[in-house]
């Protein structure tokens, strides 16, 4: 057990965050903010999901608010959220020392790795709806997973060359051992440097738990959703389609291709995503529906995939 | 899964030392396994394969010699088996007379077999799920390949897998050994690892510290 002295200096929240951050940085990664889109994990970002694809290499990392609107509980459980954080780290191709590199920024957040049991536990990942899979590990932390550790090797159905390797924080879960606390309401957010004054992640955002969760489970309006998720699809079918005339050899005209929206195209596919999930926590999709819904989505992010590798390959050749 | 990987890294080291007749009948050998390594010792293993005389029948002697002279039947046989045409021999069928020559089969050392055919065993190893890392996708595993040791005796075996040469370095648990393991695989020693004197870092990727 900690003393107060040493639960005093172990790290807020957000210092948690611009330690990783700087860690990262100082090892070759672009710092890029977290994208503006409800996605339900940080692989989902376009600065994942389509930067793995192709030959360009890449050291990127991300702090990504992962919203999943199944997992609300009203602010109410002590370690579930609507909303939690994801430190994304993407290094493609990943340097043979990736795991050591990861250990290190443990030991930079102030974890004693010789008073720890740190333990690599075969973990394959996958998401379909992604068309991605990739091995590695759970990381595991005195028996609490810390992180998902990832050597991706397909994504969007197609084989990757070369693979990235991906490390996934989850912020909370860090934020929540470093402070030794039992619930992630009490994690400090932030101290004043001046006052001392600290403030809490309940005080941040239980707010946002207690309505999001409301809203997923007990607002949001069905009809409306199978709507949107309806316009969402047709836009973004309709933008693939218009890929295939415009991202063709054939094409002389540069600019077109270069200006092709397939990101658009990526985030209609995402908001399909989105909607589905809330669609899923409102209880409105059946068990016979679902595997149909999510082929839907699922030909829409592969399709977005493919029409992005194809796109890369265009320009990058002219 | 490691279990049975490394069941089956002693099954296919013992099959190829046996097909390539560098082990008596009954071996005597061990396997091991942590996390990130999995091992075999084999003891017995002999320096060299055993040397082979082989006798090859040719053509019919009445084909390879007219009026007493070789003919192209008997100067190609005598080349293909790397002997002079003097040094051929007759030999009695039931069908009758033919050339025979006696080759000598050089047995190839135990080192030498080793760095050819243990990689292919390497990369048999059944995974339920592998992997690749490399650009260019030149080989899978569980998962990337750190290092290998390979030492026959007191020699390393420079054999090479997934981009990495064998040397006589292995590597224990991260934090409770901290020092590098120098496997002396010795048959004499009867020690399987002991640790290293030195203390020396973990394997540096030239790439990394980017």
């Amino acid at each position: 057990m900690p003393s107060v002295v040493e639960k005093k200096k172990s790290l807020t929240f957000q210092e948690l965050l611009f330690t990783l951050q700087r860690f990262w940085a100082e090892h070759g990664c672009v710092l890029q903010q977290p994208y503006d889109l409800e996605v339900g994990a940080g692989t989902m970002s376009p600065d994942t999901f389509l930067r793995v694809l192709g030959p360009k290499p890449i050291s990127i990392a991300y702090a990504q608010p992962s919203r999943r609107p199944a997992d609300g509980r009203y602010g109410e459980n002590p370690n579930r959220l609507f909303r939690h954080t994801q430190l994304q780290v993407i290094l493609k191709p990943p340097p043979e020392r990736v795991q050591e590199l990861y250990l290190e920024s443990l030991v930079a957040i102030g974890i004693d790795l010789s008073q720890h049991d740190i333990k690599f536990e075969e973990d394959n990942w996958e998401w379909p709806v992604g068309g991605a899979w990739g091995v590695g590990w759970q990381v595991m932390l005195d028996g609490q997973e810390i992180t998902q550790f990832t050597y991706f090797q397909q994504c969007g159905g197609m084989d990757l060359d070369p693979i990235s390797g991906e490390i996934t924080y989850g912020l909370e879960r860090i934020a929540q051992f470093l402070q030794d606390l039992d619930s992630i309401y009490d994690i400090v957010w932030s101290r004043d440097p001046v006052t001392g004054h600290e403030l809490t992640y309940g005080e941040v955002r239980l707010h946002e738990e207690q309505q999001f969760s409301a809203y997923s489970f007990d607002y949001a309006d069905v009809p409306s959703l199978w709507k949107h998720l309806e316009l969402y699809e047709a836009e973004c079918l309709a933008l693939l389609a218009r890929a295939k005339e415009t991202l063709i050899e054939e094409n002389t005209d540069v600019l077109a291709v270069l200006r092709f929206p397939v990101l658009g195209a990526y985030e209609l596919a995402l908001k399909c995503s989105h909607t589905f999930n809330l669609l899923d926590a409102r209880g409105a999709i059946s068990v016979t529906e679902r595997v149909g819904v999510m082929a839907r989505i699922r030909n829409l992010i592969v399709g977005v995939a493919k029409i992005y590798a194809e796109q890369g390959r265009l320009t990058t050749a002219a | 899964m490691l279990a049975s990987a490394q069941a089956e890294l002693l099954k296919r080291s013992l099959a190829l030392l046996a097909r390539e007749q560098l082990i008596p009948a009954e071996p005597i050998a061990h396997s091991y396994s942590t996390p990130r390594r999995l091992a075999v010792l084999i003891r017995n293993v002999l320096a060299q394969q055993p040397d082979i005389t082989e006798e090859t029948t040719g053509p019919a002697v009445k084909i390879a010699f007219k009026d007493g002279a070789p003919t192209p039947a008997a100067e190609a046989f005598a080349r293909k088996s790397g002997v002079a045409v003097s040094d051929l021999k007759t030999i009695s069928t039931p069908k009758g007379d033919y050339l025979a020559a006696t080759t000598l089969k050089r047995g190839h050392t135990a080192a030498e077999v080793l760095a050819a055919e243990l990689p292919k065993e390497i990369a048999a190893i059944y995974w339920a799920k592998n992997m690749y890392w490399r650009p260019g996708k030149p080989e899978r595993f569980v998962r990337p390949v750190l290092w290998l040791v390979c030492v026959l005796g007191e020699e390393i075996v420079p054999l090479t897998f997934a981009g990495k040469t064998a040397g006589r370095a292995t590597y224990g648990h991260r934090r409770t050994v901290r020092d590098r393991l120098a496997a002396q695989l010795s048959r004499t020693a009867g020690r399987r690892v002991r640790p290293g004197r030195r203390r020396s870092p973990p394997p540096e990727d030239p790439q990394s510290a980017r």
